[in-house]
């Protein structure tokens, strides 16, 4: 058993984990294990389900599902595992040996956002980096450009603070956002651009391009794994460089805000199936009276990110003379 | 048809958030997203209060510089523009 720390919470396992997670010293807050046999005895023809996925299997079922019991929550990859999430525990039940890439990916993404969620932490889908201690987000979905942008400042001498969940935590006033663990993913270009090779890494999982990157101990960056106050978060919207446009950075009204930030939830669909949005709007809401929400318009291609991270140092850095002057 | 008598009721399946001079809905059934400038975000909150058109029919002329003749035709198809979204749902009086 060893205890990694995963988005600034001590997760104990024996899990055979093949993204690089880093130690965690304190005591651990949720113990996951996986196994071939259920942990407690359910009969599923009794229960509905609170969430079906619209997506669904080749067999025609729903590929995802979240049940209620008891004592915790189960969330059902389709004959793949379910997982039984509890207060402190996790364990999963592998319905198909062969399939453990699948729950690494699932636990790591899916699961502990709900996890989180369940606490009261929003998961949004954003990559964070740290500058003068304090973090700012890159909010988007899958291919939207966060991680070229946390790797750009990752190569500039920011530390990474998590590269596609960013968990906000909610503390006497202030927005902290939460570290992630020391792995990114990069599509081959990128690793090419930001470490010179791609070959070599491993790939995500099987039929999938995309590489695993180290992050740390000599490898590619720094991260900061506790958790930093929010500063600014920002909604990347690439352009085409042919459109002659620079970069910018706008300002949203707070329903505008407020909207991106739903809509860009790691798992927004069942937050909301769990009843949990209601208490998410009022969260985004009081946030939003702290923190700016940005759009940055940026043209696409890596040589362009040099002055798109520029331009948001300066936005940072108007920020900080606002705070000062207030 | 819409009149001054008609009940609203706010769907189950729909949020509202007010935030600094105006306000969201999320209607989660669609996944759509509806903002509220701050007349909308009074209307809205006076409307789903009371249940009922008339109180917050009075409430808005008090509070507003504006004719009764205008404040019930704009309300009237306030309601109907947000019930055909799904966002309230009305009844008449009668029914």
């Amino acid at each position: 058993m060893a205890t990694y720390g995963v988005y600034g919470f001590g997760l104990r396992s024996d899990f055979p984990f093949a993204n690089h997670l880093a130690p965690w010293s304190g005591a651990p807050d949720l113990t996951f294990a996986c196994r071939t046999d259920p942990p407690v005895a359910v009969d599923w023809g009794a229960r509905i389900p609170v969430y079906r996925s619209t997506r669904q299997t080749e067999e025609g079922e729903s590929a995802f599902l979240a049940y209620r019991l008891d004592d915790g929550d189960v969330l059902r990859l389709t004959g793949i595992a379910d997982f039984y999430v509890g207060d402190d525990r996790i364990t999963c039940h592998l319905l198909e040996p062969g399939r453990e890439f699948m729950v690494e990916i699932a636990l790591l993404g899916t699961v502990l956002s709900y996890w989180m969620e369940r606490r009261g932490i929003p998961a949004l889908h954003a990559s964070g980096v740290v500058v003068e201690g304090r973090a700012l987000g890159f909010v988007s979905t899958n291919k939207g450009g966060k991680s070229g942008l946390a790797a750009d400042f990752m190569k500039a001498g920011y530390p990474l603070l998590t590269d596609d969940i960013l968990p906000l935590q909610e503390d006497g006033g202030t927005f902290w956002a939460r570290p992630g663990y020391p792995t990114m993913r990069m599509w081959p270009t990128e690793a090419e651009y930001f470490l010179g090779r791609w070959e070599d890494l491993e790939i995500v999982y099987p039929g999938l391009e995309k590489r695993r990157v180290p992050v740390g101990e000599g490898e590619f960056g720094t991260l900061c794994d506790a958790p930093r106050p929010l500063t600014c978060l920002y909604l990347p919207e690439r352009r085409d460089p042919e459109d002659g446009v620079g970069v910018e950075i706008l300002p949203l009204s707070s329903a505008a805000s407020v909207m991106a930030l739903v809509r860009h939830s790691f798992i927004s669909r069942l937050v909301e199936a769990m009843g949990w949005q209601k208490r998410r709007l009022a969260c985004f809401a009081r946030l939003l009276t702290h923190i700016p929400v940005r759009r940055l318009r940026y043209p696409s291609g890596f040589e362009h990110l040099g002055r798109t991270r520029d331009a948001m140092l300066a936005d940072l850095e108007g920020l900080r003379s606002v705070d000062r002057s207030g | 048809m819409t009149t001054l008598k008609t009940k609203v009721r706010v769907p189950d399946d729909v949020l509202f958030q007010t935030l600094p001079g105006e306000s969201v809905i999320l209607h989660q059934g669609t996944g759509k997203y509806y903002g509220l400038d701050e007349v909308g975000t009074r209307m809205w909150v006076l409307v789903t209060r009371y249940g009922s058109l008339a109180p917050a029919f009075r409430d808005l002329l008090q509070e507003y510089d504006v004719t009764e003749e205008r404040l019930r035709r704009d309300l009237l198809l306030w309601v109907d523009e947000l019930a055909s979204h799904g966002l309230l749902e009305t009844q008449d009086e009668a029914s």
